[in-house]
């Protein structure tokens, strides 16, 4: 496409002869070309030449509406010349500029945007919080016999827990191997080197083991609910559950959360027990600690509290991931992004949760029973 | 503008009416619509046993929207509903699944669930609200599989048939119970005519063999003509039209003879001395 600018009348008036197609890839220098004559101040009237114009497609018309538009508010007077037929019924389609009529997303001043927060804050709330009375509620009615599916149970079992033992195990065990030979490393300076075993032991059985199968699982498993039960409702399925007279608490979230309960403190203890055996491997061939001594200092050091200390937090942990996963997942809307982020924030949000939670268990326990 | 399309008269003399008549779904000054959003506002309509209904009308007049409201996926935002004689969004859990065993509902994508077969996507509903013994269960489903030609795809996966089996599919599971209502939502939508053609006859098949009554939402005009009985128009928030394929195919409302007889809107004009080539041709 070309253009050329004319000035008559004592370059108070100029005509743009355009020759060629204006087009999307053309748009830009019309809009070039208007955009310097504006800038003209001596120039009040335009005249737009179409006679040589072979082509117009909607970026030129879209160009040509807001550019004539800005040219008369500044004062100068645009004409159009030698239309086409066919260009003329194509300008005749389309709407022309409108003042304040914009597609772009309106703008929130600072405190709208604080209350919009706010507001969705809260909404989100009343979601977590229906998610899990109606949890609740559920497991409740199994006692009048409205039991979860079944082979369900069994079924989310498995696949929320001993798919994930194996990643588990060797995490464990690389745990206690990390533990025991940095605690065996400043212990040996002074010739404690036994207590290692303590360590290990205590520290696997109240924290890591606990809180590591919780970040794995609320990793692993927390996502793969989030994301099965998010896919489940923007496909309609949850909506067809309800329509059958199903309850999807039952059918679906009480499954999972019956499961986890059931495989988190069985893989915790599996992962107390091989994070202190990598322990084991560090006392026996790296501090040269006999096996007897390693594991009955182990078991001295810890007493059924310990343990159940341990456990404990491990059921708060599966509750955490499983409500969190359940509500990210029905609570979701939209299309396939909002799976993504459904199962994202399940993931974020069960590991904060879960790290929440074990301070306020390590602070509570400490202040009650010192 | 909304039409009354039953005019609520007095208490005793209409519940007698409507006894007699048997109506499975009553309307009254029902709104409905998403949050805050109203969609569509002063529904009244009655539908009685036996009848299949059509709601017609154009992307976004609110079809869905009202059947999800019936079925009781949505909540009524005034006015009342009543699917055989219960407001099904209102009621506790026990009383809507009984409720809810007494209607079918068929998805516009089918709502398959993806990781079950074909067979237990059929046989959940009569697994959950029925003891009978499994064998029965699976005959039930062959035998209505066999009606939609589809016998022998019992063990497939949703993703691994056909969109129009998957239609046929949800249509055997919405019906498994022998509903006294199904709810179709755009059965043939997205289908080629053959396929399309299918399902509607199977639809117009049910409908007979069981005495379902079914409120089928389309915007196909063919598929109205071969199944509806009678036909529920929507457009500008309400119901403007009920009466027969026929009546609508004559009426003089403007928006029911432009939808029957696919007159093209006229969102193509810009409107006069508002185009482009106006604001080019206007004196400054």
């Amino acid at each position: 496409m070309e253009m050329q600018v004319e000035t008559f009348d004592g370059d108070k008036a100029a005509r743009v002869h355009m020759e060629g197609p204006i087009d999307i890839d053309a748009a830009r220098s019309v809009w070039d070309t208007l955009d310097g004559l504006a800038e003209r101040p001596a120039i009040n009237r335009i005249v737009l030449d179409f006679s040589a114009v072979t082509l117009l497609d909607s970026a030129g018309i879209a160009t040509f509406s807001v550019g004539v538009n800005r040219l008369r508010d500044l004062g100068i007077d645009v004409r159009a010349e030698h239309l086409s037929r066919e260009h003329r019924k194509a300008l005749d389609l389309m709407p022309s500029y409108r003042e304040g009529v914009s597609v772009a997303p309106e703008v929130m001043g600072v405190f709208a945007g604080v209350g919009d927060v706010a507001m969705g804050l809260w909404k989100q709330f009343k979601q977590f919080y229906d998610t899990l009375t109606d949890a609740v509620f559920a497991a409740l009615r199994m006692f009048k016999g409205q039991l979860p599916p079944k082979g369900s149970i069994t079924r989310e079992s498995v696949k929320l827990g001993v798919d994930a033992l194996p990643i588990i195990a060797l995490l464990s065990l690389l745990l206690g191997l990390i533990l025991a030979f940095q605690s065996a490393h400043q212990l040996r300076q002074f010739g404690a080197n036994i207590y290692v075993a303590n360590l290990v032991s205590i520290a696997m059985v109240r924290e890591f083991g606990p809180m590591m199968t919780g970040i794995i699982l609320a990793g692993r498993s927390g996502s793969s609910m989030a994301a099965e039960l998010s896919t489940m409702k923007i496909q309609e399925e949850i909506d067809a559950l309800k329509t059958m007279g199903i309850d999807p608490d039952r059918y679906l979230v009480l499954p999972r959360l019956i499961g986890i309960t059931i495989v988190q403190p069985m893989l915790t203890l599996m992962s107390m027990a091989i994070g202190v055996s990598g322990g084991y491997i560090i006392a026996r061939f790296y501090l040269g600690l006999s096996t007897s001594i390693y594991w009955n200092k182990s078991f001295a050091a810890l007493d059924m509290g310990d343990l159940g200390h341990g456990l404990g937090k491990s059921v708060i942990f599966a509750w955490i991931i499983g409500i969190i996963a359940c509500y990210s997942g029905m609570a979701v809307r939209g299309g396939a992004s909002a799976v993504g982020r459904a199962t994202t924030r399940a993931v974020v949000a069960a590991i904060f949760m879960i790290i929440v939670a074990d301070s306020f268990f390590a602070t509570m326990v400490t202040l009650i029973w010192g | 503008m909304p039409v009354e399309t039953d005019n609520p008269t007095d208490g005793a003399d209409q519940a007698t009416d409507e006894d007699a008549r048997d109506v499975l779904v009553r309307c009254e000054n029902l709104v409905c619509g998403y949050g805050d959003t109203a969609i569509l506002e002063d529904i009244n309509c009655q539908i009685e046993r036996g009848e299949i209904v059509a709601l017609l009308g154009g992307s976004g007049s609110g079809k869905s929207t009202l059947l999800k409201t019936m079925v009781g996926l949505l909540p009524p935002m005034a006015g009342t509903i009543e699917v055989l004689g219960r407001d099904p969004y209102r009621l506790e859990d026990d009383e809507r699944s009984k409720l809810m065993r007494r209607i079918g509902m068929m998805f516009q994508h089918g709502a398959l669930f993806g990781s079950d077969t074909v067979y237990e996507n059929i046989a959940l509903p009569a697994q959950e609200h029925t003891d009978l013994p499994e064998p029965v269960i699976r005959e039930m489903v062959r035998q209505k599989l066999s009606l939609v030609g589809l016998e022998g795809l019992e063990n497939r996966l949703p993703s691994d048939i056909s969109g129009g089996q998957q239609k046929r599919v949800a249509l055997v599971r919405a019906s498994i119970l022998d509903p006294d209502i199904v709810f179709a939502d755009e059965p043939s939508a997205g289908l080629d005519p053959i396929v399309a053609a299918g399902v509607d006859h199977v639809l117009r098949q049910f409908q007979s063999l069981f005495n379902m009554t079914m409120i089928v939402v389309t915007h196909e005009l063919e598929s109205v003509k071969v199944l509806a009985d009678r036909v529920l128009m929507l457009s500008d928030g309400g119901i403007i039209a009920n009466g027969t394929v026929d009546e609508l195919y004559d009426s003089e409302d403007k928006a029911v003879h432009d939808f029957f007889h696919r007159q093209a809107p006229d969102f193509l004009e810009a409107g006069e001395g508002n185009s482009v080539l106006a604001a080019l041709e206007r004196q400054s």
